[in-house]
């Protein structure tokens, strides 16, 4: 899968990319630009790439990872659950469940003022919403906050949940059913 | 994200994505990830990668996207190269191992290459892209990048992409015909 996108770059210019399956190369944007700066020091045990990658060698067709793309450079990536999760309302709903979704570091606006491009992860959240219409989940979905990016969800108009115990206490937030 | 304006778009075209070619909603993702709050990730899984960006200084963070603009500027000027090599199905898996050797001399440049690589790179962050006197400077700066060991690398890459491409669809019409 492959669709062009637009976003905005720092000076507030349309610029097109990419928004497709997530390859290899994607994750080696991840593994050495996106973290090569750092020291391989603090490297966990386990993160999202550990879950990437075994269910790509078990080729799970429930899970969906996707990449967008400016310029050949990897902007942001998202991984999906498709089946096993449930809304955490009381009818439990099927939904897709955001496993992981993050911008490359230069489009933070912590860091830099602007940012790289603009837009991303608003983006990704949409094919996410886009991803469950499609999958007749009437556009429910579920994921988990990072600490400081729940500001993000709640401006996005996100419903927010409790923290979560089984998720080391992460605010949980969850779209329901896309009202037509 | 408002329900109405997405179940409006749900409704006009089944594809909430065509949002994004709207200027107004790509406008109105930069007031809603202005500010303090503008972390986007999610995920248990993406707790690492943010604990260590969060961790980055201002210096480390001009540094990576330095790093970052190098990168893009020599992987669109090589994908736009070897598009002209045509590659048919042998392009992306060679296209992925140019961009690793690649990142490879990246690690070790002299310093006329560090040097080389400025002009064009000033050039495509006043332009926003690479224009036809950009684009043979990178070529020409990819092609001293590459060594003889690099060019069997990538051509390797090819033909076995194309073999295993025929391979597979030996393979198929044998089941098929089974």
């Amino acid at each position: 899968m492959q669709r062009s996108i637009q976003l905005l770059n720092g000076r507030g210019e349309l610029v097109t990319g990419l928004l497709c399956d997530m390859s290899d190369r994607h994750l080696e944007d991840f593994e050495t630009i996106w973290q090569g700066i750092l020291s391989a020091t603090d490297q966990p045990d386990r993160d999202w790439r550990w879950d990437y990658k075994g269910r790509q060698a078990d080729r799970d067709a429930r899970y969906e990872t996707y990449a967008i793309e400016v310029e050949e450079m990897t902007q942001g990536l998202m991984f999906l659950e498709t089946l096993w999760h449930r809304s955490q309302l009381p009818q439990r709903h099927r939904l897709v469940y955001v496993e992981a979704l993050a911008a490359a570091p230069w489009n933070r606006q912590l860091l830099e003022d602007p940012p790289y491009f603009r837009g991303i992860g608003r983006t990704l959240l949409l094919f996410a919403r886009q991803r469950s219409l499609e999958l007749n989940y009437g556009g429910r979905i579920g994921l988990h906050a990072l600490p400081g990016s729940e500001g993000f969800y709640r401006r996005n108009q996100m419903p927010e949940y409790e923290a979560d115990p089984h998720k080391e206490g992460l605010v949980y937030f969850e779209y329901g059913i896309l009202q037509r | 994200m408002d329900d109405n304006t997405l179940a409006a778009q749900y409704a006009q075209t089944g594809d909430l994505m065509d949002l994004c070619r709207n200027e107004v909603w790509l406008r109105e993702s930069i007031v809603l990830e202005d500010g303090v709050e503008a972390q986007v990730e999610a995920g248990l899984g993406m707790n690492a990668y943010l604990h260590t960006m969060n961790a980055l200084t201002v210096d480390q963070s001009q540094q990576l996207r330095h790093q970052m603009s190098v990168q893009s500027l020599l992987f669109t000027g090589l994908r736009q190269w070897m598009e002209t090599w045509d590659l048919g199905a042998g392009f992306e898996e060679t296209y992925a191992i140019a961009r690793r050797l690649i990142r490879a001399h990246l690690a070790d440049l002299t310093p006329s290459q560090e040097a080389g690589i400025e002009s064009p790179l000033a050039d495509k962050v006043q332009t926003g892209s690479l224009d036809k006197l950009t684009q043979p400077q990178v070529v020409t700066l990819l092609s001293e990048m590459f060594t003889p060991a690099d060019w069997q690398i990538m051509a390797t890459a090819a033909s076995q992409s194309i073999a295993s491409r025929v391979l597979s669809a030996g393979q198929i019409q044998t089941e098929t015909a089974a």
